[in-house]
Parts: C-alpha cells; structure tokens; sequence
C-alpha cells in the first residue's frame, strides 16, 4: 500500500478528533484526554484554529442552506471564486489574531458570544468595539458547555431593536459546542454609529416578544427573564 | 434536527474532506450539495445513534468513493501524472493513494481513506465503522493484499504486452 507518512507529529489528534472537539461532541471514553492534548499542543492548537477559521469562513460565505435546490446542481458555485482570497484571510486570522478565547463575550451563566466579520472578500475575527462598514456581513459564533436555548437581538444606533435569531416565535435550541456558527449570517445596513448584539441564553425557549421588551428598556433598569443569561458585543459602523 | 444549523456548522468539514479526497474543487462542491439535500430529502437518515460528525464522516467518504468510481473521475486520476516540477513526497503519494481507491472494493477503500487521509487512529476507526479494532486491522491487511495482487497483475499485464510488441 502506498505509504503516506503521518503529516501531524506522533500522538497528535487526528482531524476527526478536532473536528469532534469543535462540535463539543468528544467520544465519552477520550475526551479529556484530547481535550488536555490540545490544551498543551502548539501543533494541535494551531490545526484547531484554522478548522475553526475554516468553519466560520464556511458559514459566512457559503450560500444559505435554503439556497440547495434539488434541480440546481451548480446554482451555487459562483462564490468559491473567492476562495484564494479567503485562504489568505484565513492564514492571516491564524498568525495576526489572538486566541478565540480573547473576543468571545461571556454572559454571567459562562456561556458566550463572538463573532467573524466579512469585508470585501476577507474574513477576520470580530472582538467587541470592532470598527465595521456598511455591507460587511456578520457571522455569530455561540460557545456553551450544555444545551440552551439561544435568542440574539440587536440593538442598532438608533436604538432601533430587532431579533435577529430566530427573528420570531421562542428562543431556538442550541446543542453544546465551541464557536457554533448561528444557521445564518447578516448584512450590515447603512446605519452609522454604535450597535449592540446581546446573546441571550436561557434554560427553557422564552418568548422573543418577552426579551425584546427587556431590551427596549434602558440598560440600567434592563432585567432579562429569570432563566436567561446574557452576553453582548457592541460594534461601531464607520462610513467606508 | 436543524438541517441548516447542521450545513452551518458542519458543512466545513464534508467540504474539506471531499476536496481531500477528490482533488477537485467542482467535485467537492457537488458532494458537498449532494450529502446535504439527501439530508434533506431523509432527515432520518441521521438515526442519532453516532454524533453528527462521525455521521458526516461516513456520508461524505461514502459519496467521494462513489464519485471515484466514477468513470470519468476515474480516468482523470488515473491520467495524471506527478508533475515534472518539484512536488513533496506526500503530495505524490497523495495522487498514487486517490488511483488506488479507484480499484478497492468499496469497503476496503472507506477504511483505506480513514487510515491514510484522515489519519485517524485504529481506535478511531473502529468507532467511525462501528467494529472492532481487529476487524479494523483485518480490513487494513485485506486492502493491502488486495492492492498488491492488483500490483502484480499490473506488472504482469504490462510485461506480457512489451512481450507482444514485434
């Protein structure tokens, strides 16, 4: 049989394996064991992270799942054109961006938010306060060590709140995971100025009309429903 | 089960994997599609009973092996040739591996990728095909057999055809 050679050193985790750990679904028996490997292994740390790039530049620039037509075999081929441009941002979110854990926004109950920014072809890690333009587009990413119920709201410059996940009805489910991307991404308008996007985690599906008026109240009288938790990233939209 | 939270955080993974496999961006792209709307279309498929990773694992080597058999993939791999440029040893023997798994019976091949490409563990092999780690050696030591009677029929067939050249 064609000899291959290892490409990751002896006792490293195989892709399986980090793919496994950044789905928060390690096999019961080796987990930890991956888990701590990973912990103090540069090689693995660094083959996680660029998964992790390569998931998040997935979710952003992958058409959304209710594009896949069954008649439209190629329909959706047009945006891997971007592909060397994103390898590149990919490279440089590895080499110039701290660790994932430095920009994700925890809620009082550990459960966070973080978030990628696409901006002309290239994706980078967003951190709270990022500077933003007008028609990048956002990609959430929710870290939670059991499942919860997840509802993310924005609140715009003008004050102006919206839901953005689910846009309507209860609090979505979302199982365990590090760095899950949110099923869909969104697109800046042209509003300038500071906006908020609160993650609110919560033990059971409350309803979004219930958080939104929690929202719509100042941030000094503002009181989430008693089983939710949450976690916020403020952005600043300049003029390009 | 959410299907687009699935694609979202998922679909990374099939892509990766088919573009390793295929060594063909368009093909990859249509695996990609294709493990998806069978999603889809049977939701059920995905029992629950393995995690959605090893699930995708298994789908998505299952497609890539079907596309390789491809006649038309077939003859592209079979075709091409390591460049006169200088390539690494692994990016050849990556191209060598891709025409083997074109003539593996199917079962053979899946864990031929696993071992090789994935590199995965035998332990982690057995979990992703739900065996045990002896019949994950077995099925190792029969692809290897296998490759070198087809090897040696090769070799074979290419003596006794410069034999028949006047």
């Amino acid at each position: 049989m064609i000899d291959l050679g290892r490409s990751v050193p002896e006792g490293c985790l195989s892709d399986r394996a980090l793919d496994m750990l950044l789905a928060g679904e390690p096999p019961a028996a080796r987990g930890a064991e991956q888990a701590a490997h990973l912990a103090g292994c540069a090689v693995c740390q660094g083959r996680y992270q660029s998964l992790r790039a390569g998931q998040a530049a997935f979710a952003l620039q992958a058409p959304g799942f209710h594009k896949l037509a069954p008649a439209a075999p190629h329909r959706f081929r047009w945006w891997w054109t971007l592909a060397p441009g994103l390898a590149v941002a990919v490279l440089l979110l590895l080499f110039v961006r701290p660790g994932p854990e430095a920009t994700i926004e925890r809620s009082k109950g550990g459960d966070a938010l973080g978030f990628f920014v696409l901006h002309e072809g290239s994706v980078r890690e967003g951190a709270s306060g990022e500077i933003v333009r007008p028609g990048d587009r956002l990609q959430l990413v929710t870290t939670t060590k059991s499942p919860r119920y997840l509802a993310v709201l924005e609140r715009d410059a003008t004050g102006r709140s919206s839901a953005f996940f689910p846009r309507e009805g209860q609090a979505a489910r979302r199982e365990a995971g590090r760095a899950v991307p949110l099923p869909y991404s969104f697109q800046l308008d042209a509003t300038i100025g500071v906006g908020t996007i609160y993650g609110v985690f919560c033990d059971r599906p409350v309803e979004i009309a219930l958080l939104k008026q929690a929202l719509e109240r100042p941030d000094d009288q503002r009181v989430w429903p008693p089983p939710c938790n949450a976690a916020q990233l403020r952005y600043e939209t300049r003029s390009p | 089960m959410d299907l687009a939270a699935v694609y979202a955080a998922h679909g990374h993974l099939v892509l990766r994997r088919a573009r390793q496999i295929l060594n063909d961006e368009a093909e990859a792209q249509d695996v990609l599609q294709e493990v998806f709307m069978s999603l889809l279309r049977d939701p059920k498929q995905f029992a629950g009973s393995s995690s959605i990773t090893t699930f995708l694992y298994s789908v998505s080597t299952n497609r890539c092996l079907n596309r390789l058999r491809d006649n038309k993939t077939r003859q592209r791999l079979l075709a091409a040739r390591p460049s006169t440029e200088a390539v690494d040893a692994r990016s050849e023997h990556l191209a060598q591996l891709r025409q083997v798994l074109t003539r593996l019976p199917a079962e053979l091949a899946a864990v031929v990728i696993y071992a090789h490409l994935d590199e995965m563990t035998h332990e982690e092999i057995a979990d992703q095909l739900g065996c045990s780690r002896r019949q994950v050696g077995n099925l190792l030591e029969r692809a290897a057999e296998h490759w070198r009677r087809q090897d040696r029929q090769d070799r074979q067939d290419q003596q006794d055809r410069q034999g028949a050249r006047p």
